[in-house]
């Protein structure tokens, strides 16, 4: 029987036995995320403000002060994550360290993927076959939900 | 929430959570998205408040049905640190004063 593309590895991380074009799209994912969060048009991105909500939904000020205290934390720790991801896209093993980098990480981009696409919880491709770019887009936010849901389930899985 | 590729793990029916105890000011409410997946969101709620899997379970279930729940209580500041360790995870995550 062939064995899982993702799965727990003995150490208690994670063993992938993925395809080199699955890694390269994960690669260029990961890369894409840090371009788009230094591209100043990140500010004004919906896509972007998706991965920072406002925290105060009746209190526009402290959800202002809320931001100066927490987004730069916030997004070191998306870049630091990304870095992880760039440096084990070719990893056979993944440490629990770096299996939880992998996830936030590709879960981000499907954020902003999905965001884009605004995709709803019954979206499928045949919502985009009209268009071969958000085909291609929701493709991508497929494969990048696959691999997402594949290392949580070897991390928690009994 | 979104299932994803895989059926998720088997669910209880949704309880509510009593995690709001009496005196505590602020709570943390986690709303429905259609992106996350809901294996993505068991984990998550794992991970941050060290749930075990049923409970994070119910809650990720909870959230899929009612379109939210509460996941945390406690003081403004330590409410504050779980919305942003939660908005570092793509969670939709708010606190308010407890009404």
């Amino acid at each position: 029987m062939a064995r899982d593309p993702i799965s727990r590895s003995r150490g208690g991380g994670v063993d992938l036995r993925l395809p080199s074009s699955i890694r390269e799209v994960i690669r260029e994912t990961a890369s894409q995320l840090r371009a788009l969060y230094a591209s100043e048009a990140a500010a004004d991105d919906p896509a972007v403000a998706r991965l920072f909500p406002t925290p105060y939904l009746d209190d526009p000020l402290a959800s202002l002060a809320f931001d100066d205290r927490a987004a730069d934390a916030l997004r070191q720790g998306r870049l630091e994550a990304i870095e992880i991801v760039e440096r084990t896209a070719a990893s056979r093993r993944l440490s629990p360290e770096e299996a939880d980098a992998w996830i936030r990480t590709l879960n981000d981009a499907r954020l902003v993927l999905g965001t884009r696409l605004e995709v709803t919880e019954e979206s499928t491709s045949d919502d985009f076959a009209d268009d071969p770019v958000r085909a291609g887009m929701f493709q991508h936010y497929m494969v990048l939900g696959a691999v997402v849901d594949g290392l949580v389930h070897a991390l928690t899985d009994d | 929430m979104t299932r994803g590729s895989v059926a998720p793990a088997e669910v209880e029916r949704p309880d509510v959570e009593d995690v709001v105890e009496r005196d505590v000011p602020w709570i943390v409410i986690v709303w429905n998205d259609p992106i996350n997946l809901m294996s993505y969101v068991t984990w998550v709620f794992q991970k941050l408040f060290g749930f075990d899997r049923a409970k994070a379970d119910r809650l990720m279930w909870q959230v899929h049905t009612e379109g939210k729940a509460v996941v945390a209580s406690g003081g403004r500041e330590e409410c504050e640190g779980h919305v942003a360790r939660l908005h570092g995870h793509g969670l939709w995550a708010t606190l308010q004063k407890d009404a």
